[in-house]
């Protein structure tokens, strides 16, 4: 009895320490004062309006962020699916070092991308967006090509393999039958890709310049020196949107297909 | 049938023999470029920079010299830096660990329809980025923030502590960071363990301790060990955190190479510093490894 009340305890303290950050960051949106108070002296849109007042963070939003992060799950989704196919459907030499080679942007810490990729662009000039869209992408590849592998090892070879013999070519094969039973773990998988470029500092932190400053950096750069519950408005948006993605990837594929190592 | 299949996909003409014979070439293609060009060639890049000289014009200079490794290793200040850091990573590794080992091992073994939501919880603050949950803790953390409201309301303290902008602040809030990290791994590992196992050393007259420490924590190793070393590596590089919670004159590993790298723009020092990091990530790693053979080892012997 006191084994399951002490059990409870725990559950309930752990799932508090992890949720409080979020949960206060958002609660102190409302705060009337310029104060980070948390809960919250009354009720105010007054930050909601300060952030939607306030150029360099609206800018960083929606025509950095939101942009980039589009793209980047699009190319992710792009170079990830042939990968994952390859992997999981062909047996060749050198598959197992491959296999560990498109998961090692995992092991290279993150900030390790960003120097290496900041002091390649030093050397070779690429337009400032892509800089970090190629930054992202190195860091979403290998969550993609998993969650996609995951998905592909759910659908049966052999149906392909009857398409063809039904005379369907390779693509169309693909196309038709293997395509629509993993539509939805590719589209999860862009969705976490998404996500993880609209949330990266460590990588963006090296690579961006003077207009493509994102959304995470801004804060940041504005968090080092002071706080005001404007950053609460701003986290609060960007909470909501990834609450809704992340529902979403549960439905569409599980989230915890996503992270298993 | 699987053969025939093949061989007559084999001699279709059109995208050509290569395709034909290996596929697998056509799809890999572009992925590897990109591979080689934006993360391999940069690496190589890195290393090469971070054994030439400081030019303060030209910024990487034309000697090759391993004076910005040796620099770095002889001046105690940095050498301080790196201890420190280490330190770091070496509390909030082991603090997440025990933390999140038990709630692993109630996630793999809990029958309970609540789990999908459970695991949901934990991954939502992952995504959500790890700029706002540090404002999140600022809130809480600050001299009026909530922790000191409460401590206040209940007595324990006179006057407001000083939480935020100290190593505390910083390590409370990497472990929360960096907890999920640790709990995924140690679920796969312990999803392995058969519960059948535990109910035999029971059955054989072992305590609940004892069959924690000889059955589970040795059989969930490999999910300890990764844990770990994700955990350890990704606290030692942080930058954010420590920037944020630690104050302005908080110095790690992370924020050392980042304010060298745009800041005084020094790169091949601060390349050299980042690989120094690197291989001193790299050493609890080998530890740990080492330590799990030897205890395999010892397993096989008794």
């Amino acid at each position: 009895m006191t084994l399951r009340l002490l059990r409870r305890l725990y559950l309930v303290g752990v799932f508090l320490f992890l949720l409080a950050p979020v949960v206060v960051a958002v609660g102190t949106s409302v705060n009337p004062t310029r104060l980070n108070l948390f809960p919250p002296q009354g009720v105010s849109l007054r930050w909601y309006r300060a952030f939607l007042g306030a150029e360099n963070f609206t800018h960083a939003f929606v025509a950095v962020s939101l942009k980039l992060a589009v793209i980047v799950a699009l190319l992710t989704g792009l170079l990830a699916l042939p990968v994952a196919y390859a992997l999981s459907r062909y047996r060749f030499a050198g598959r197992a070092v491959l296999q560990t080679m498109f998961l090692s942007p995992m092991m290279v810490p993150q900030m390790v991308v960003g120097i290496a990729l900041l002091l390649f662009f030093a050397r070779h000039t690429f337009a400032d967006e892509l800089r970090i869209i190629i930054g992202h992408v190195l860091i979403a590849l290998p969550i993609a090509v998993r969650a996609i592998t995951a998905s592909l090892e759910g659908s049966d070879p052999q149906l392909e393999e009857a398409a063809s013999s039904l005379g369907a070519s390779p693509l169309q094969a693909f196309l038709r039958v293997t395509a629509p039973l993993i539509a939805s773990g590719l589209l999860a998988a862009m969705l976490f890709a998404f996500t993880l470029s609209f949330t990266d500092v460590n990588v963006a932190l090296f690579l961006t310049g003077p207009r493509t400053t994102t959304l995470p950096v801004e804060v940041f750069a504005y968090l080092r020196w002071e706080s005001t519950p404007v950053i609460a408005a701003v986290a609060a948006a960007q909470v909501g949107m990834i609450l809704l993605i992340a529902l979403l990837i549960q439905r569409l594929a599980g989230l915890e297909t996503m992270l298993k190592y | 049938m699987t053969t025939m299949v093949f061989s007559r996909a084999a001699r279709r003409p059109g995208v050509g023999a290569l395709a034909g014979e290996r596929p697998y070439l056509v799809l890999l293609a572009l992925p590897l470029v990109f591979f080689a060009v934006f993360l391999l060639y940069p690496l190589l890049l890195m290393f090469l920079v971070s054994v030439r000289n400081y030019a303060p014009a030209q910024i990487v200079g034309d000697r090759w010299t391993l004076e910005n490794y040796t620099r770095f290793l002889l001046d105690p200040f940095y050498r301080g830096i790196l201890l420190g850091t280490l330190r770091l990573a070496a509390i909030v590794s082991a603090a997440s660990l025990v933390i999140a080992y038990p709630l692993a091992y109630y996630l793999a073994r809990t029958a309970s329809r609540a789990k999908g939501w459970l695991v949901f919880l934990l991954l939502t603050p992952l995504m959500v980025g790890i700029v706002v949950r540090t404002y999140g803790w600022i809130v809480l953390l600050g001299r009026n923030g909530t922790i000191n409201q409460l401590l206040l309301a209940a007595g324990v303290v006179r006057e407001p502590v000083r939480i935020l902008f100290t190593e505390t602040a910083v390590v409370l809030g990497l472990i929360e960071v960096l907890l999920p990290y640790m709990i995924f791994p140690l679920i796969s590992a312990l999803q392995k363990v058969d519960p059948s196992l535990e109910a035999a050393a029971a059955t054989l007259g072992a305590g609940p301790l004892e069959v924690l420490r000889r059955v589970v924590l040795p059989l969930s190793l490999p999910g300890i060990v990764s844990g770990t070393v994700i955990v350890f590596t990704l606290s030692a590089g942080a930058i954010v955190t420590p920037a944020i919670l630690g104050g302005p004159r908080t110095q790690t590993m992370g924020t050392l190479i980042y304010q060298l790298m745009t800041a005084t723009l020094n790169w091949p020092f601060g390349s050299a510093v980042a690989f120094i990091l690197l291989a001193f990530e790299a050493v609890p790693v080998c530890l740990f490894f080492a330590v799990t053979a030897r205890a395999a080892a010892g397993r096989a012997r008794g």
